[in-house]
């Protein structure tokens, strides 16, 4: 399995480990088979391949200034580096580069939480801390804020916030991305940088203006391939009093654009947080009338069926936080937003609790009405229960999903959008030779970005436990890419195997903005060795490999 | 005990076993005859994880054993490889996804434990 950084001679390469051994010390330098087994991404469709993405070593500072010299030495040996905080990106490539032959720079030793201020609701952290550890923190000297927590939350909140990763509780925080505050970067030169008001020295508000003066360049570290994060803020949501939550549900099938309606207004008026979509109607899915009905998307024979069963076509599930009472007044203010334009809306009360809730409230999982939702992450406690879903690794090779990709499009925030959406996936899904037997008139789209919907094709990957199935499976998801970026439907995240093809739809007037980043990458990294290939930007030195892994 | 010339395996200082199955709880009692401490779960180890094996392996990533669900163990390495550890023995038991396995740290780091004593 042993690998070198590409165009590097074995004598050069040999240098340049020593060269990190000095920097960090013998014990976090790895190229071992063993010791990188840890940095492969065990749920890629190319895993075991002549082409798998596997790292040829990874080497783990500790501090800014190993993350400085790592880099200088690259530089020096044209070794490409891929940084990665805890390497648990998994779905979006896990800890694996784009560039066979990179080396990994582990950043999981750095892993200080430096400060959390529970009155102007901030952290500062190192992108070694987990969203775990974060919390712990918190936890044990009684802070009383929140931190925003993905499922599971083994990961950092600079890693997932730097590749757009999103949480559950209330909508400015669950982008995480959009919820920082300043950072520090090593640049691809060695230099450290730090944006915001982190660039004025004395600066006392780097965690609460993010803006500083002059072009803010901190976008080019999401999904980028600009610099290494070294630190990086976040705002925190100060913890509530209260929590309550409650179920609407809407009779017919085409009430869910109202509904819709009513629930973006209460989002961004900040009275909600996350709301949770869905359809009663799954019960049906039995039903052979109303499977056929739903898959031609013949919504009066749907609306006639769901009636006869007694159920109503779409449901939320509303959450908010505040105050026993203003939670209480937020929620009849739902019920009669929503019964204003819902006639037949129905309303059914959740829980009431005062936060923090206990242990066996956080993991209770019955309640008024059924419901997919997992408290833990409306209540930003992290969990890792939710990764039972998947997994496959070395050492534990009997999986129950033989991979795991993630592909969520997004999608305008309104019940018309979904219904284009569900109509559009259905005929791709045909168009691309694997026709949905889900019937796609009863998904919904998520709302873990307060401003848009997210939704999957909803379709399965059938036989991808061999090579050739794989292979099949991969031609297939780049096919889907194409025919959504026609209707235009774009991904915001995508595994290191689809990152140029992702990239490739986001063309408009002849790639000016894949033009306008490379541009950037060449100026600011002129030897290309970060991350190349990240998000599609390639630099000159390594251009020769753009869509190298289609094959 | 071992058998014949069999060097002795050291001695895990926990045991985690699902107590849905009863091959697992049978391996549970063989682990306290031999001193063993126990912890059970039912597939989600998410307490288990926050309230004792987070700290502990931060401290010293010790060796720990266990009978579970081939899900629980893909959670356990994931995580155990962020404390340099490795599952160092698998044996699927039966047909229902139940696993026996090890956890222990991995070669560069057992050596640099002797060192510091830890």
């Amino acid at each position: 399995m042993a690998t070198r950084p590409p165009g590097v001679s074995e004598q050069d390469f040999q240098r340049a480990l020593t060269e990190f051994r000095e920097a960090v010390g013998d014990d976090w330098v790895f190229s071992s088979d063993e010791d990188l087994h840890a940095y492969r991404d065990h749920f890629s469709y190319i895993k075991d391949q002549p082409n798998e993405l596997i790292p040829s070593a990874a080497v783990g500072p500790q501090e800014v200034e190993q993350v400085q010299a790592i880099v200088r030495t690259a530089n020096r040996y044209r070794i490409p580096l891929y940084a990665i905080s805890t390497g648990k990106n998994f779905a979006y490539g896990g800890p694996s580069p784009n560039v066979r032959g990179s080396v990994t720079v582990d950043l999981k030793r750095m892993n200080r939480v430096l400060e959390v201020d529970a009155s102007r609701n901030f952290a500062l952290v190192e992108p070694g801390v987990s969203y775990i550890d974060l919390y712990r923190y918190i936890q044990e000297r009684g802070l009383k804020v929140w931190i925003d927590t993905p499922d599971p939350g083994w990961g950092s909140p600079i890693g997932n916030a730097l590749d757009h990763g999103i949480g559950y509780t209330m909508g400015f925080y669950r982008d995480h991305f959009g919820a920082h505050c300043g950072m520090e970067v090593v640049l691809p030169n060695g230099e450290l940088m730090r944006t915001g008001m982190g660039a004025l020295p004395a600066s006392k508000s780097w965690h609460e203006y993010r803006h500083g003066y002059g072009p803010d360049p901190s976008g080019l570290f999401g999904q980028g391939s600009f610099g290494i994060v070294t630190k990086m803020g976040f705002r925190l949501m100060p913890q509530p009093e209260h929590w309550r939550n409650g179920l609407v549900t809407v009779p017919r099938r085409r009430d869910f654009i109202a509904l819709v309606d009513r629930v973006n207004y209460m989002t961004d008026l900040s009275i909600i947080g996350e709301p949770w979509y869905g359809s009663p109607l799954q019960q049906l899915l039995g039903n052979t009338e109303f499977r056929e009905a739903a898959l031609a998307f013949n919504e009066e024979e749907m609306d006639r069926l769901a009636a006869a069963a007694g159920l109503h076509s779409f449901q939320v599930e509303l959450q908010f936080y505040g105050s026993e009472r203003t939670t209480l007044a937020n929620w009849e203010y739902a019920q009669e937003l929503i019964s204003r334009v819902v006639p037949g809306a129905r309303f059914t009360d959740g829980e009431s609790l005062p936060v923090p809730l206990t242990h066996e409230q956080i993991h209770e999982t019955t309640g008024p009405y059924p419901t997919n939702m997992r408290r833990n992450i409306t209540q930003g406690v992290p969990g890792i229960g939710v990764w039972y879903q998947t997994g496959r690794t070395e050492q534990n090779p009997n999986s129950w999903n033989e991979t795991h990709i993630g592909l969520f499009s997004l999608v305008g925030r309104s019940g018309e959008a979904v219904f284009q959406a569900q109509r559009d996936f259905a005929d791709i899904a045909t168009r691309v030779g694997m026709p949905s037997t889900f019937p796609n008139a009863i998904q919904t789209g998520v709302n873990w970005y307060q401003f848009s919907f997210l939704m999957g094709n909803g379709f399965a990957l059938g036989g991808a436990a061999t090579p050739e199935g794989k292979q099949r499976a991969t031609v297939m998801l780049r096919r889907i890419l194409e025919e959504n970026a026609k209707l235009g439907y774009g991904d915001y995240r995508a595994p290191p195997i689809l990152q140029d093809d992702v990239a490739n739809q986001y063309s408009f007037n002849d790639h000016a903005l894949r033009r306008f980043n490379e541009t950037l990458k060449n100026a600011i990294d002129p030897n290309g060795i970060l991350s190349p290939g990240r998000a599609g930007i390639w630099p000159a030195a390594y251009g020769n490999l753009r869509g190298s892994l289609r094959g | 005990m071992p058998a014949g010339n069999e060097p002795a395996r050291p001695q895990p200082g926990l045991f985690i076993f699902d107590e849905r199955f009863p091959d697992a709880v049978a391996l549970s009692r063989q682990a306290i005859l031999d001193g063993v401490r126990l912890a059970s779960t039912r597939d989600v180890f998410t307490n288990l994880w926050y309230a004792e094996l987070d700290m502990g392996w931060r401290r010293t990533p010790g060796i720990v054993a266990g009978a579970t669900t081939d899900r629980t163990l893909h959670i356990l390495e994931t995580l155990a490889l962020d404390r340099q550890m490795r599952v160092t023995d698998r044996t699927v038991i039966g047909g229902d996804g139940l696993v026996c396995w090890t956890l222990g740290p991995a070669p560069r780091h057992r050596a640099s434990q002797k060192v510091t004593g830890a």
